[in-house]
């Protein structure tokens, strides 16, 4: 053995000793590694392609006057304002507050990948999809997002979910909320952390409030109202707060109408 | 992924995670974080190994995931390690456990990156080569952060333990 390997041995000798006697955690499983890592792919495809199906329904029902290839509005004078359009955009629109912004459906996916030619997944629910929400100058969002229950456990590694709350990623969860509603049904609503930027590589996103209703049978139905991002793509400044408020976001989730 | 491919996935993850903690350990010096970054590493490898399909080299993949996500933590401002008191210059090394503690005070005086270097040379096992094309950087920094790491732990512990 020559100088170097003598060295690196002591050293190696060194480093063992500073973890010789130090406990191997065992709070958590390889379990709870899969389970955490399903459940930030489904939080990733529910902010970006899993409600992507709205655009090709804002391509069909608004016309190409509203949406260009890169998912961006295009006309002023035609985008759908609360109340007033007969478009799914309008129809959505009413069934919001009145002063949440003026409404227009966009694709985040292509919007935050500048994917423009991304596939789509097939809508479930009736108004699955994104709209951009304008007001005070700042561009945000909402999404609705209705998962069916054999989408749920295939996505969750068949755990399905429980209690919105306890079943969500813990690094992007705060001050969550859970209810349980008197048809089964389990409510939970929670403010978006900052993200590790290590683990999403997203844009930097504006102040977020998420719904995700359990429903009986299984599905989920996820509705986000964030303050929009900052990137390639944006339509406009981050709102200081979420489009939507937790009552008026507990109110929209529950709207019976946002499911078939 | 094919079912076998899953259940490869779930044994490296299964056999990985203690020598995973123990590298981390060394890399934090504090227990809950090196849990943090285990577990933070490993969701990273599952969620990397399904989005490409593959399992070829796991093992450097989670090496490279471990070193990288503990340089990034610690890049970040609002984390940077504030030292909270001196450790005395010239330890006392009577017993194994001393000598650990003295180790550990070393390692958490240098900076992430020759931390890392260190970790990964005398622990992981890495050639320079092998540790400079791991952090991104060039052969001649990996020596020099290995000589600055070395001399730290000279100064640390007794000379003839090193």
């Amino acid at each position: 053995m020559n100088l170097q390997e003598m060295e690196t041995e002591r050293v190696r000798e060194l480093l063992g000793r500073a973890v010789d006697d130090v406990r191997t955690p065992r709070g958590r499983g390889t379990e709870a590694v899969f389970a955490q890592a399903s459940r930030i792919r489904w939080r990733r495809r529910a902010a970006t392609t899993g409600v992507t199906a709205a655009a090709v329904a804002a391509a069909l029902v608004l016309g190409p006057g509203l949406l260009d290839d890169q998912g961006r509005e295009t006309s002023v004078a035609g985008r759908p304002t609360a109340g007033e359009l007969t478009s799914r955009a309008g129809r959505f629109a009413k069934l919001l507050p009145a002063g949440t912004g003026r409404i227009s459906e966009v694709s985040l996916l292509r919007l935050v990948k500048q994917v423009p030619k991304a596939p789509l997944p097939k809508p479930v629910g009736p108004y699955d999809g994104d709209y951009a929400v304008s007001r005070d100058g700042g561009v945000g969002y909402i999404s609705v997002h209705l998962s069916t229950a054999k989408e749920v456990k295939a996505k969750t590694g068949g755990l399905g979910l429980q209690d919105p709350c306890k079943d969500s990623p813990r690094d992007g969860t705060v001050d969550c909320t859970s209810e349980k509603l008197p048809n089964g049904d389990v409510l939970g609503i929670h403010r978006t952390g900052a993200p590790d930027p290590g683990t999403y590589s997203y844009p930097t996103w504006g102040p977020e409030l998420v719904a995700t209703l359990r429903l009986a049978d299984g599905g989920v139905l996820h509705v986000r109202a964030n303050g929009g991002f900052q990137g390639k793509g944006q339509l406009g400044p981050l709102l200081k707060t979420p489009p939507l408020d937790r009552d008026q976001l507990r109110k929209l989730t529950l709207n019976p109408k946002l499911l078939p | 992924m094919t079912r076998g491919e899953e259940a490869a996935l779930h044994a490296f993850v299964e056999g990985r995670r203690t020598a995973l903690f123990r590298s981390a350990y060394l890399l934090c010096g504090n227990r809950d974080e090196a849990e943090d970054l285990v577990q933070t590493t490993l969701v990273k490898v599952v969620l990397g190994a399904r989005r490409h399909g593959r399992l070829d080299n796991l093992e450097a993949y989670a090496r490279r995931t471990l070193v990288n996500t503990f340089i990034s933590a610690r890049r970040r401002f609002w984390r940077r390690e504030q030292a909270y008191g001196d450790v005395p210059d010239v330890a006392e090394l009577s017993v194994d456990s001393d000598t650990g503690l003295v180790v550990r005070a070393a390692l958490a005086r240098l900076a992430p990156k020759q931390r890392a270097v260190l970790v990964l040379r005398y622990w992981e096992d890495l050639s320079v080569a092998a540790t400079a094309q791991l952090l991104g950087m060039r052969e001649s920094t990996v020596k020099s952060h290995t000589a600055r790491g070395l001399a730290a732990l000279r100064a640390a512990v007794r000379e003839e333990y090193v």
